[in-house]
Order: C-alpha cells, then sequence, then structure tokens
C-alpha cells in the first residue's frame, strides 16, 4: 500500500496541491493580478492557460469558467474573506481556498462537457448556493477574445 | 459495586447518551434536509446551526463523557481499588457538564454557527469556545485521575503487569493529553481573544494546523474504548480466555504512536503547506494498519479458542459456536466489520494522490460516520449493556431488544454511509443544506440521498430504543453478584519489560515524532510572511 | 514522565536500555526515509533539472519562482476600501458624538438628525445602519466608486476619521420602527429571503443582510428602507451602472433577478421589519 503510494507519487508526479504563496486577503480588492478585470479564464502569450478565481461569500468570480479540452490549465484561486473550497465535481481538481494564501493547481480535463464547481467547504450560511460552472469546450467552441480572455455565461 | 463509584459513572455515561439521542435526531432531520423534502424549520440558519450542534456533541461531548466514565469504571473494577480523588472527578465531570450546556446555549441562539470544526476567520460566540474549552479541562481531570491510579497500583503492586483494561484507559488519558494540546492552543491563543474582540486579525493557516493535530487523534480517543472493549471483554463474553495480552499492549502503545504525528493528512489540500511534511505524516498515518491488524488478529483467534471450546468444529464451523445471543460477541463481531468497510474508505482518504478525488465530498463523511458513529459507537452500547446492570445491580430477562438494538445500527449505519460514499465519487459536497435536484447534473444523486436518509431514521430508531432498553433496566431484577470480570489472557504474563508495563519511553517518543512532524509546519507560520485574516465575526449583530 | 518507570534490578535496566535502542532504531530510520523520499527523492522528480537544494526549498513551501501578477488592471476597484485591520481598529476607535456633530451641519437636512430621513424614498434611513455600511459607502463616494452628484462633494470634505465618526453616530441611532405590517409577497419572494435559490446560485438576501451578519463586513442592514429605494438599487446593481459592490457581489445576483422579484424583494424588506418564514 504504501509502497504504491511512493510509487506513484514518483512515477506520476502525483502530488496534492502544495503551492505556498502569500497573499494579503485585507486588499485582495486593490490587488492588480485579481483585480476584476483579469479575473476568468485567460491564454497566455505562451500559450498556456490560467484562470484565475476569487472564492468569497458567497460566490465564485467569475461564475462561468471556459477551459480548453485536453490543454493543461493552471487555476489560480484567493479568498479575502473565509475558508472557501475549490472542487471540480468529477475530477480531481480539488483544494481548499484558505485566506492569506493562493491555492494553484494544474489539470487537463480529457471529455468535453459541463462540471459543477461547488464551494465545499462551511463559509456562512450562504455556503448551498455558493457554486461555478466549468465548461471544458473543444475544437471551435473554445475560443478567446483579442487579448487572450475567454468568458461564458450559465444558461438560465 | 465496591468504591461507591456508581453515581459517578452513571452521571457521566447518562449525559453522554442523553446528548447522542438529541444528536441523533438532528442528525435526521439534516439528512431529510439535504434529501431535498423540506421538512419543518429548514432554512440555512437552522441547517447549519444544527449541524454544528450535532457536531460538538458527537465530536466533543459525547465520546468525552463516555470514555471519563468508563475510564472510571475500569479503573475501579479492573485494578480493584478506589478511585483518587472522588472530589476531582466529580469536578471534572460537572466542568464537562457546564461546558456542554455552555457550547450548545449559543449554537441553539444561532450565535455560533461555526461548526464543530470552526475554522477561522469565521468566529463565534465566546461562549462556545469556552465551554468547549470547560469539556477539554474537565476532562484533563480525568486524564490526571486515571494517570494517578495506575501510579498508586503500581506503587502497590511492584513488578507486577498493569491489567491490561488499565493500561488501555491509560494509554488513552495520555493519547488525549497530546490530542487537546492542538485545539486548547487554538482556543486559547487565537479564537477566544478573536471572540472577546480583543484581536482583529487571525493567522488562518496557523489555526487550521492546530486543528489537524487535534482532529486526528481524537477519533482515536473515540476508539480506544472499543479496543480496549475488544481485548477484555469480547473473549470473556464468547467465554474463551484473550489470545496474548501483550499483543494487546502493543496495540495501544502503537496506536498512541500513530495516531498523533498524522493530523496533517487532513491538510493535504491546503495551500499553506509545502508536499515534504504532508508526505512524512502520510508515511505516519499508513502505519496505523500495524495496530488494527494486531488486534483482529487477536481477537478473531481468541474468538476461535471460544468457538472451538464451545464444540465448534471445521475450519468455519467455530464461528457459529460462538454465543452470538450475547450483546457484546454481537457487536464485536458487527463493530469489526464496520471498520473493515471504514478502513477502506479511511485508506482512500490517507492516500497521499487519492484525497484530491474525494476530500470534502461525502466520501469522507461516509468514512468517519462508519469508522465512529459504525464500529465504535456500536461498541460504546455493547460495553453500557454489560457495565449498566453492574451498576445498578440488575440484570435484563431478556436480551433480544438489545440484539436487535445492535442490528438496528448495525443496517441503519449501513446505509447511511454506503450511499455517500457513491455520493462522494460522483462529487457530492459535504456540509451543504440544500441541492438543486432539478439540474441534470445532480439528478443522480438525490436517489442516494434518499437511501441514505432511510438509514439515519433506522439509526435514530436504534439511539431511541436503546435509551428505552436502558430505561427498562431500573424495573428489572436484582442480581446478586454483580462483580466485572475482564478476559485473562491463555498465558497471563508474570512480569512485563517496563516498555510493556509503563509509558514513559513511549511519551519520549510520541514527543519526538510530534516535534519531528509538526515543528516546521507549525513553525514556519512564525519564519515565513504570512497574511493573516481579519476575524470575521456571526454573533454579532441585532 | 519517568515518574511512572519502576526502578528495578540491574536486569530491568538492560532490558531498557534495550527497548530504546531498538524502539529509537526503528522510528529514526522510519522518519528518515520517509523525510528522505517526501523532502528530496518526489520534488526532484518534479523538475527536469538536477537541483537538489531547490527541490527541498520547493517541498517546505519555500520558492523563488514566485509568478508575478500578469497584465494590468485597467479598470479602478470596485471599491478601494479595504477590510483591514487597521479599518476596523478605526471604526472600533471612532467617536460617534463627533460625528453627531458633523450630522447635524452635514447630514442632517436629508437623513435627519436621528437618520430617519426627510425623504426615504431619494435618501435611505441611516439610524441604526451598521458602522461598517455607512463608512464604506460614505468612502466610495469619495473616491468616485459610487458615483452621486449631491454625496460626491459632502463625502469628499469629510476626513477619513470624521467618515468613522459619522459612522458610528448613525449606527447607534434607534432604527426606523417598522411601518405596518410585512406587506404580503408571494410565496417564492419569502423563500428567495430566507433560503436563497441553490439552482441559480442565489444565496438568501438573509444570509448576508439577516441578524447574524455572517456575510461581508459592509453589507447593510436592509429593514426600514423605503422599497422604492431598495428596487433602485437593485435595478441599477443588475445593469450595473452601480458597481462598488466589492468582488461583484451584488450585481452578480441581481442580473439574475426578474423585475418581478426585485420589485417583490423591494416591497417585502422595504419600510418593515422582515418577518421569519
Amino acid at each position: 500500500m504504501i509502497a504504491v503510494i511512493v510509487v506513484s507519487s514518483f512515477a506520476m508526479a502525483i502530488h496534492p496541491p502544495s503551492h505556498v504563496e502569500a497573499i494579503d486577503p485585507t486588499t485582495l480588492n486593490t490587488n492588480v493580478e485579481f483585480a476584476e478585470c483579469n479575473l476568468g479564464t485567460r491564454v497566455n502569450p505562451d500559450g498556456s492557460v490560467t484562470v484565475r478565481i476569487i472564492a468569497t461569500q458567497f460566490e465564485f468570480l467569475p461564475r462561468c469558467i471556459p477551459v480548453p479540452k485536453g490543454q493543461q490549465v493552471t487555476f489560480r484561486v484567493t479568498s479575502p474573506d473565509v475558508i472557501h473550497g475549490f472542487f471540480i465535481a468529477g475530477s480531481n481538481a480539488n483544494t481548499m481556498v484558505v485566506p492569506g494564501y493562493v491555492a494553484q493547481l494544474r489539470t487537463v480535463f480529457s471529455t468535453a462537457g459541463n462540471y459543477l464547481m461547488p464551494c465545499h467547504e462551511f463559509c456562512g450560511l450562504g455556503h448551498s448556493e455558493m457554486w461555478a460552472l466549468v465548461k471544458v469546450l473543444e475544437g471551435a467552441q473554445w475560443k478567446t477574445d483579442a487579448s487572450g480572455k475567454a468568458s461564458c455565461e450559465i444558461p438560465r | 459495586m465496591k468504591y461507591r463509584v456508581e453515581n459517578l459513572i452513571l452521571a457521566h455515561i447518562g449525559v453522554s447518551f442523553a446528548t447522542l439521542a438529541a444528536a441523533a435526531v438532528l442528525g435526521a432531520w439534516q439528512m431529510t434536509v439535504r434529501s431535498g423534502i423540506d421538512p419543518p424549520f429548514a432554512t440555512p440558519e437552522t441547517y447549519f446551526a444544527s449541524v454544528s450542534a450535532h457536531g460538538t456533541i458527537m465530536g466533543y461531548v459525547m465520546p468525552t463523557l463516555f470514555t471519563m466514565g468508563f475510564g472510571y469504571f475500569v479503573a475501579v473494577t479492573a485494578l480493584d481499588q478506589p478511585l483518587p480523588s472522588m472530589r476531582l472527578a466529580w469536578a471534572g465531570f460537572w466542568l464537562a457538564a457546564v461546558g456542554t450546556v455552555a457550547a450548545i446555549v449559543p449554537i441553539v441562539m444561532g450565535k455560533a454557527t461555526v461548526l464543530y470544526t470552526f475554522y477561522p476567520p469565521l468566529t463565534g460566540s465566546v461562549f462556545y469556545y469556552l465551554g468547549v474549552l470547560l469539556i477539554v479541562v474537565g476532562s484533563w481531570a480525568w486524564v490526571a485521575l486515571m494517570i494517578w491510579a495506575m501510579a498508586i497500583w503500581k506503587r502497590d503492586n511492584p513488578g507486577r503487569p498493569v491489567p491490561l483494561a488499565m493500561f488501555g484507559t491509560v494509554t488513552n488519558a495520555y493519547l488525549w493529553l497530546w490530542t487537546t494540546g492542538g485545539v486548547a492552543v487554538e482556543i486559547i491563543f487565537q479564537l477566544i481573544p478573536a471572540s472577546l474582540g480583543w484581536t482583529q486579525m487571525i493567522d488562518v493557516g496557523l489555526a487550521r494546523t492546530l486543528f489537524a493535530w487535534t482532529l486526528h487523534p481524537i477519533v482515536y480517543f473515540w476508539l480506544l474504548p472499543a479496543y480496549i472493549a475488544f481485548y477484555t471483554m469480547a473473549p470473556q463474553a464468547a467465554g474463551a480466555p484473550l489470545y496474548s495480552d501483550v499483543m494487546g499492549r502493543l496495540s495501544f502503545i502503537l496506536l498512541l504512536l500513530f495516531s498523533l504525528p498524522v493530523g496533517m493528512h487532513h491538510l493535504f489540500m491546503d495551500p499553506e503547506h509545502g508536499t515534504a511534511f504532508k508526505f512524512l505524516q502520510a508515511m505516519l498515518t499508513a502505519l496505523v494498519v500495524l495496530p488494527t491488524l494486531l488486534t483482529i488478529f487477536t481477537i478473531s483467534a481468541s474468538m476461535e479458542i471460544a468457538g472451538r471450546l464451545r464444540g465448534g468444529k471445521g475450519l468455519f464451523g467455530w464461528i457459529a459456536a460462538l454465543p452470538w445471543d450475547r450483546p457484546m460477541v454481537l457487536a464485536t463481531c458487527l463493530s469489526f466489520v464496520l471498520l473493515g468497510f471504514g478502513g477502506f474508505g479511511g485508506v482512500v482518504n490517507m492516500a497521499y494522490g487519492m484525497n484530491a478525488m474525494i476530500h470534502n465530498t461525502s466520501w469522507v463523511t461516509a468514512h468517519f460516520h462508519l469508522i465512529f458513529g459504525g464500529a465504535v459507537v456500536i461498541m460504546y452500547y455493547a460495553i453500557t449493556y454489560q457495565i449498566w446492570p453492574i451498576l445498578l445491580g440488575r440484570e435484563a430477562a431478556d436480551v433480544r431488544p438489545l440484539r436487535l438494538q445492535l442490528w438496528l445500527w448495525f443496517i441503519g449505519i449501513i446505509i447511511t454511509t454506503f450511499p455517500w460514499h457513491v455520493l462522494g465519487l460522483l462529487g457530492q459536497p459535504r456540509r451543504i443544506a440544500t441541492f438543486d435536484y432539478a439540474n441534470p447534473a445532480i439528478a443522480p444523486w438525490q436517489p442516494w440521498v434518499f437511501v441514505s436518509m432511510f438509514g439515519g431514521y433506522l439509526m435514530l430508531a436504534s439511539a431511541l430504543l436503546f435509551v428505552w432498553n436502558i430505561a427498562t433496566l431500573y424495573r428489572a431484577r436484582p442480581v446478586g453478584d454483580n462483580r466485572m470480570h475482564y478476559a485473562v489472557a491463555v498465558y497471563p504474563p508474570a512480569r512485563l519489560p517496563n516498555a510493556l508495563n509503563g509509558f514513559a519511553l513511549w511519551n519520549w517518543l510520541v514527543l519526538f515524532l510530534m516535534v519531528v512532524a509538526y515543528g516546521y509546519p507549525l513553525g514556519q507560520f512564525f519564519l515565513m510572511d504570512v497574511y493573516p485574516g481579519l476575524v470575521h465575526r456571526v454573533d454579532i449583530g441585532s | 514522565m519517568s515518574t511512572d518507570q519502576d526502578k528495578g534490578p540491574p536486569d530491568r535496566r538492560a532490558e531498557d536500555r534495550l527497548w530504546r535502542f531498538w524502539v529509537s532504531i526503528a522510528a529514526g530510520t522510519f522518519v528518515v526515509a520517509s523525510l528522505l523520499v517526501g523532502l528530496v527523492v518526489l520534488p526532484l522528480r518534479e523538475e527536469a533539472r538536477f537541483d537538489p537544494w531547490g527541490a527541498i526549498c520547493r517541498a517546505i513551501g519555500i520558492r523563488k519562482d514566485a509568478p508575478t501578477a500578469t497584465g494590468k488592471s485597467s479598470d479602478p476597484p470596485a471599491s478601494s476600501v479595504t477590510w483591514s485591520e487597521g479599518t476596523r481598529l478605526g471604526l472600533l476607535a471612532a467617536n460617534p458624538a463627533s460625528g453627531g456633530t458633523i450630522v447635524k451641519d452635514t447630514c442632517a437636512a436629508c437623513h435627519g438628525e436621528a437618520g430617519v430621513s426627510v425623504d426615504p424614498q431619494q435618501f435611505p434611513n441611516l439610524a441604526g445602519q451598521t458602522q461598517e455600511a455607512i463608512f464604506k459607502q460614505l468612502r466610495d463616494f469619495q473616491t468616485g466608486a459610487r458615483t452621486s452628484d449631491i454625496m460626491a462633494p459632502i463625502a469628499q470634505a469629510l476626513t477619513e476619521a470624521q467618515t468613522k465618526d459619522v459612522a458610528a453616530y448613525f449606527a447607534a441611532q434607534k432604527p426606523v420602527e417598522a411601518v405596518g405590517s410585512s406587506p404580503s409577497v408571494s410565496a417564492n419572494i419569502v423563500e428567495l429571503a430566507h433560503i436563497g435559490a441553490p439552482a441559480r446560485g442565489i444565496p438568501s438576501c438573509y444570509s448576508c443582510h439577516g441578524q447574524s451578519r455572517s456575510g461581508p463586513e459592509e453589507a447593510p442592514v436592509l429593514f426600514g428602507q423605503s422599497a422604492s429605494y431598495l428596487e433602485d438599487q437593485l435595478k441599477k446593481f443588475a445593469s450595473a451602472e452601480r458597481r462598488n459592490d466589492m468582488f461583484a457581489r451584488m450585481r452578480t445576483i441581481a442580473k439574475q433577478l426578474s423585475p418581478e422579484e426585485m420589485h417583490g424583494m423591494a416591497m417585502y424588506y422595504g419600510n418593515s421589519r422582515p418577518a421569519k418564514p
């Protein structure tokens, strides 16, 4: 059992998200990287994809997150207020969102479709209603604007 | 009973089960809310207050009071000597009782809806934290009494092995002392100053790490009374000696060692820790299979002896020959089954790589309800069925309602938690009041939630039947001989090395492991640049 | 810890030494091996370059390659108020009495001397409003995060300490009495207010604006306001005409509400204390 864990950790580089990066939660609303216009999905000049998300009482910003299929996506999530949870149901993208830290994880989505992204740690009375939608898009559906930003809307 | 401790023990275990019954009602109601049926009073406010109360009772009140009461029972019956101080014991009880009230009242008022894990920055009423602290301080009185009682016995019986039941109880006392360190520091230095308004900022990463220190071994504190019963009560009930006394001691010691420096497996998904110490603690966590397997082997062997003594033949014939009508034998077997299933789920949780799949989903809830609500609490019932008649000097004429209650609990917990495992894999998060089952992504969850709700009501029925069973004992016929007999090993050890008869070596080893495992993870918060969060009060407002 | 240790004959002490020796060996080996794997071997695997020191640092969370902010923020923040220790200590230290003097000269003409508005449809009642909410709005009027031709110059004339005093003064006033009973609104409005709409990701109004204040610092108390004022604000959030809500919290929610729901919500909270469901 132990051997399986050690070997799999080594061979597949499976690690829990452990990106220790501090950020001041109290000034997050004036932070440049996490400014409203920088949130969401962005294709960087080198072609990599980064998604920046703020988890706050009681919503994820943005609420709809488009990502490309079959390409590595880096999520950077942080909270200005209390502890939240980041979890894309049906995948292994899972991390706590602890105020004071940027939770960062990388994952690849191999199946297109809509994934539910609920907050999975109690954050207050509106916790149950705090969720976002991850849309894994392929082919022509995946597109960005001129600045490399991709966005989507949750269907009513 | 000798030494006049009946009322002390009855008070502890009585309050313990009274709160359990209340929390069982809340549990069933919460399942109903989650199922999508709108039961009365269901709002986010009431739901999360209920979750807070359920967790606080089941985590801090019920098992602590039970373990204290059972520990007093063992200290008096296994050592055959009075408690070193009845006054201290009663003081501990009243501290815990007042603490229970102080913790529950703010929850009911909606002023401490922070859940029993109280992850700051969410901060509730100061009375809630003071209440939990009082429970812990009350239990420290018990710790002192257990260590003290064993020291007196060893002084009076130099060179003789401490009875196994007491050795296990004192293991638990030391375990608990180590366990409460983390949460006590968090409550005293972080939560109480924050809830009083003395501090405005709180180091969230530090608080989570301190809580993780406590959160895992607390489960072993709950578990140890069950293990003590496995070793010293179950073989006796089955009519056989214990297969090995030394195995029992080793298991208790290993549980002490490998419950403490492992709590960071609760923080695998946390961004405030690097991989190195997560990995170390994952490795240490895995070692807990050693005492578990030792115990399953030893108890199964003892049971086989019992079965064969009763005329059981063949490879499996001894199983049929066991006295299944005795609640302790039945409960031990059911508990092993639940421990097996729960252990399987736990292996996934603690797996360094697999945890990401199920962290904070219903899978986790299923795991700890199976282990604690299942394997442990069913043994609490069986222990109570055994010791309550001794305390009262009365005996139930008919044990069928007792067996029915144990079966109901067993079936209830299976029906409740098996669907939760499935739901966890489907991605259902825990700690959510309402789901939108109209959403096609969530709709497949609902049938599973319904099934588990049914299990929750079975458990509620079982808990109420338990209270009834205990209540009817008060009118049962008195018995003459009400002494307690513990199982004795096939070859009782005449003398033991100090290492297996005391805790000095093991406490030093725990200290070493704790320093290695937590030294840097806790120290980093004072070395790195960290940004604390603003305390988030939930108990203010009109 | 050595109190429960028997000081036995010499063979016992030799026995103890043997235990100590083997236990130390076993525990030490296990810990060292685990640390070696966790601290060095596994993190080394992650990078192509062989850099043991970097690997160890990464494994305990020290990284020199901390990513820098990409891109620039073109828009000003929704609000430049930060909920920091300084802000909270400032609010706690505020002086309601000197706030009262300012109110008499500056605010009373519209919001009333005791915070009861002369025209609640235009000017919100401030009596009993939370200190955090009033302070935050005043600061936003100062910085232009919230626009108002009337309020901007008034707020700009105040120092930061004065805004805190004014907020403390209004927060200490007796809230507006309930005007009549709750207007009858449909059951789904009451549900939205107290339970929320999980399907649409709308938390209950109560979870932020309720008594337990479990939500954001600046969330105001809603009862006691005029229904038309509330409806107006909801519409402005929905159209993003008003955008000083941090992290777009209210814009996100209001955008999802239908005009009927906005009206119903405003009626439900407007001018009365909301009844418990």
